[in-house]
């Protein structure tokens, strides 16, 4: 019961549940799109700049640490737009090949630094990898919020907008939706959410909380905003228990027990919810019986 | 009784809890020029993919040659839609083809020079010799599918089938397919056919399969292939909306 | 240095040869997942025997390689969701678990994250086995192996990867079992990546996968020309990749897979049909009108 009441705790409980529950909402277009794994490989790819940026000032301050980030990024995103676009290549292996080459690019300079006695403080470097919640400081929970609350201003300033981008693209360009600003938009939200999460959930990993919420949604509902609801409702949820946790045992990284807590909910919901195996089971068997 | 190439008995298929065909009885008759047609989402690739046992039904069965059993799927040779593949694939024209050669080798074997034989042969009667080893991905719509129907002939099989083989092509390619049909009908094949263009039937097909989930009707093209028929199939709207 | 060197090679060998087929069937992510979800079978396989250099390591691992599979596979034909999402929600669940299993109950054990994620390949000769009265690395004997049977699955069923990888539903016609091919090539690929994760760690095992295969399929028009230029790449790309890292102090793993790219950007760039000449002959097209 202390650890509920517990000042640390709390920073970084609020940090994660804000930080899922908008991740969970801005994931839901890439989950409906088909285009889930560009978060993996954007956050993958977002790890070279990390270390970049720590080389560049020695510092291990988190609002400078994000700046590499997002510009890797954006870097990684663009590489694999023009890979897809002027290539037989399919975005399935585009993506792989990014992510790959990103992260041992990071890995390589990683050990770099760490190996260098001119830098200081270099395990810190390693928090990004698989996220250490328990080190975050209240600066970093500030951050998280900054972002989570541009991107959610952003994401409903544009609702009508990206609700049709979503469901037919087609409609859209009809009706003068401009799919590339809605496509930046987009990218802006998640590589800005990935980059302020990176340090709470680790970059590997990252794109769970992406896609799991938004899986989640759409399991129970076929209304956008009921799916939005659901998948913030369940990315904060999860993230709380996660949190907690990871904060009551020792050795549980806060990163993996949020995604163990989505997992959960994921399967919880493949199994119950009106679109899950149950449901359509009994209606198939009724099918069959009809027969 | 007739023996039919292609039957199924009681034939329903659901893709999640959708029913897509419903009880199907269909007898395809062997030697003959089959067409299946249809509106949007009337079941047809569907029905195909049952007959060839790539979907599992909810209901009922189907045979190839009176036989249930998935080994007697040999003696079908399938022409996909040109859209299923992936033509960057590093492949020339002359591999495609050989494809056809490989349900007659067991594992660990390879295609010899009589297959190789059979497998240019077949490019020749599909006048495609000269761009036998060219890449796939530089071939043109009409092109591809002669391809796959030359990959269909060198499979030697005593019946095909075929899904939309004249969408987006040209005419001559047009001409080239349907006179090789009738050639290989001529010597005993069936086609069973998926056919977008109502207006060809009666010159293509000699029967024709008319579907909308349910069989609309079936039977010779002379019988059936009556406004009243088709009016049914694509213009009664259905009883029932699957769409909530 | 040298016997470094092998066991890159022979790992880049027998990784890269089972690429080809999984960048022609769209598998290069599914790949990805797996390199990440071997780990819980290793860590699982590693509770029961607690020891490192068990083979039950490797059933373990290619056990939790095909769960992952199949997983996927159950999840997206139910139509529950895009084959995409069950590939991110299934590979970070089973990665995160063995993350925590690690952390919390192995932390003793060398299973640590960096080599994990790096592997160790410069300490590879320090492990060693006699055979016929010479000595070698261990990993290098291990991988050797692997590359046979992966050369020998390759030749027995050429013509079967062939047509399942181009036309799965022509094949499944014509009787030859698509599921089957899958399976048996996700067994291999299981197995290859776990003989490889403790000398190179997953993130260059997935690099080393796909990366020569997608190089290689940028600039060729035959199924065996792309496979003889994918094992070249593949060597190249160790060969450039371990000196730089060698001689730079960094690491190696880390530093084969940014070659990887490099190698990869340099053709995509530079190719007859590269992106800087389609689009300078786009510019000229339009300056033309």
């Amino acid at each position: 019961m202390d650890i509920l009441t517990s000042y640390s705790f709390l920073i970084v409980a609020i940090g994660t549940v804000i930080l899922s529950a908008a991740a969970g909402i801005v994931g839901t277009i890439s989950v409906i799109k088909g285009q889930s794994l560009i978060g993996d490989a954007i956050g993958h790819a977002t790890f070279p700049g990390v270390v970049l940026a720590f080389m560049l000032f020695n510092v291990m301050e988190t609002s400078i640490l994000v700046i590499g980030a997002v510009l890797f990024g954006i870097i990684a995103f663009q590489l694999i737009h023009i890979i897809t676009g002027s290539s037989k290549i399919t975005l399935d292996s585009a993506l792989a090949l990014v992510l790959s080459g990103f992260f041992g690019l990071g890995m390589a300079l990683k050990s770099y630094v760490q190996g260098n006695p001119y830098f200081s403080g270099t395990q810190g470097i390693d928090d990004f990898i698989f996220g250490q919640a328990a080190y975050m400081l209240k600066s970093d929970v500030y951050l998280i919020i900054a972002a989570s609350v541009v991107s959610l201003v952003l994401f409903f300033i544009h609702y009508q907008q990206l609700k049709i981008y979503t469901f037919d693209p087609v409609y859209a360009r009809t009706v003068g939706i401009s799919i590339r600003f809605m496509n930046v938009l987009v990218l802006a939200m998640t590589i800005m959410l990935i980059a302020v999460g990176l340090k709470a959930v680790g970059a590997v990993l990252i794109v769970n909380i992406l896609i799991a919420p938004a899986v989640t949604g759409t399991l129970w509902s076929n209304k956008f905003m009921t799916v939005l609801i659901i998948a913030a409702a369940s990315g904060g949820m999860s993230a709380f228990i996660g949190t907690y946790i990871s904060t009551a045992l020792t050795g549980i990284a806060t990163g993996p027990a949020i995604i163990l807590a989505l997992s959960v909910c994921v399967v919880f919901s493949m199994l119950f919810a009106p679109k899950g195996i149950l449901a359509k089971r009994s209606r198939l068997r009724k099918l069959g019986e009809a027969v | 009784m007739t023996e039919y190439a292609i039957s199924t008995k009681n034939l329903s298929v659901a893709y999640s809890d959708k029913p897509v065909i419903w009880k199907l009885d269909i007898g395809v008759e062997t030697g003959s020029r089959t067409a299946i047609v249809g509106p949007n989402g009337a079941g047809k690739s569907t029905l195909i993919k049952a007959i060839m046992k790539l979907v599992k039904p909810v209901s009922g069965e189907s045979a190839v040659l009176g036989s249930t059993h998935k080994s007697a799927l040999k003696e079908v040779a399938y022409v996909p839609q040109k859209g299923e593949v992936n033509w960057d694939f590093p492949a020339t024209v002359f591999d495609v083809v050989l494809m056809g050669r490989y349900v007659h080798k067991g594992l660990f074997k390879r295609p010899n020079k009589k297959d190789k034989k059979i497998a240019l042969d077949a490019l020749e009667t599909m006048k495609m010799s000269q761009f036998k080893d060219r890449q796939i991905s530089e071939l043109s719509g009409g092109q591809r599918q002669r391809v796959f129907l030359a990959r269909a002939i060198a499979h030697d099989a005593n019946i095909y089938i075929m899904d939309e083989p004249l969408q987006g092509i040209d005419i001559t390619t047009e001409k080239l397919i349907i006179d090789t049909m009738k050639k290989l009908q001529a010597e005993g094949k069936t086609f069973l056919v998926v056919h977008h263009n109502l207006n060809t039937v009666p010159d293509y097909f000699n029967r024709v399969i008319i579907l909308n989930k349910e069989i609309i009707a079936a039977g010779p093209v002379e019988d059936v292939w009556t406004e009243d028929n088709i009016n049914a199939a694509y213009y009664e709207k259905s009883d029932e909306s699957w769409i909530s | 240095m040298i016997e470094v060197f092998a066991v890159l090679l022979v790992t880049a060998l027998a990784t890269s040869l089972l690429g080809v087929f999984l960048v022609l069937k769209g598998q290069a992510m599914t790949t990805d997942a797996i390199s990440h979800t071997i780990l819980l079978g290793i860590v699982l396989a590693f509770f029961i025997t607690a020891d490192l250099r068990s083979p039950l390591l490797i059933i373990g691992a290619a056990v939790i390689g095909l769960i992952t599979v199949y997983l996927i596979e159950l999840v997206t034909s139910s139509g529950m969701m895009k084959q995409d999402a069950a590939v991110g929600i299934v590979f970070t669940a089973l990665f995160a678990g063995a993350v925590i299993l690690v952390s919390r109950y192995a932390d003793d054990v060398h299973l640590d994250i960096d080599v994990v994620l790096m592997g160790q390949v410069l300490f590879a000769p320090l492990n060693r086995v006699d055979i016929l009265g010479v000595s070698l690395p261990y990993a290098l004997v291990q991988l050797t192996v692997i590359l046979i049977i992966n050369i020998l699955f390759i030749l027995m069923f050429y013509k079967e990867l062939k047509v399942t990888s181009f036309d799965p539903v022509y094949a499944a016609a014509a009787g030859i079992s698509t599921t089957l091919i899958y399976y048996l090539l996700m067994t291999l690929v299981s197995v290859t990546a776990v003989t490889a994760f403790d000398a190179v760690g997953s993130i260059l095992v997935i690099s080393f996968f796909v990366t020569p295969a997608i190089t290689a399929y940028l600039v060729t028009k035959r199924l065996s020309h792309m496979i003889w230029l994918t094992l070249l790449t593949a060597a190249f790309n160790s060969l450039a990749g371990c000196t730089f890292g060698y001689f730079t102090d960094i690491s190696i793993s880390g530093s084969v897979a940014s070659v990887s790219l490099l190698t990869f950007l340099a053709v995509f760039f530079c190719n007859k049909n590269g992106w800087i000449r389609k689009t300078l002959k786009s510019r000229r097209m339009l300056r033309k009108i």
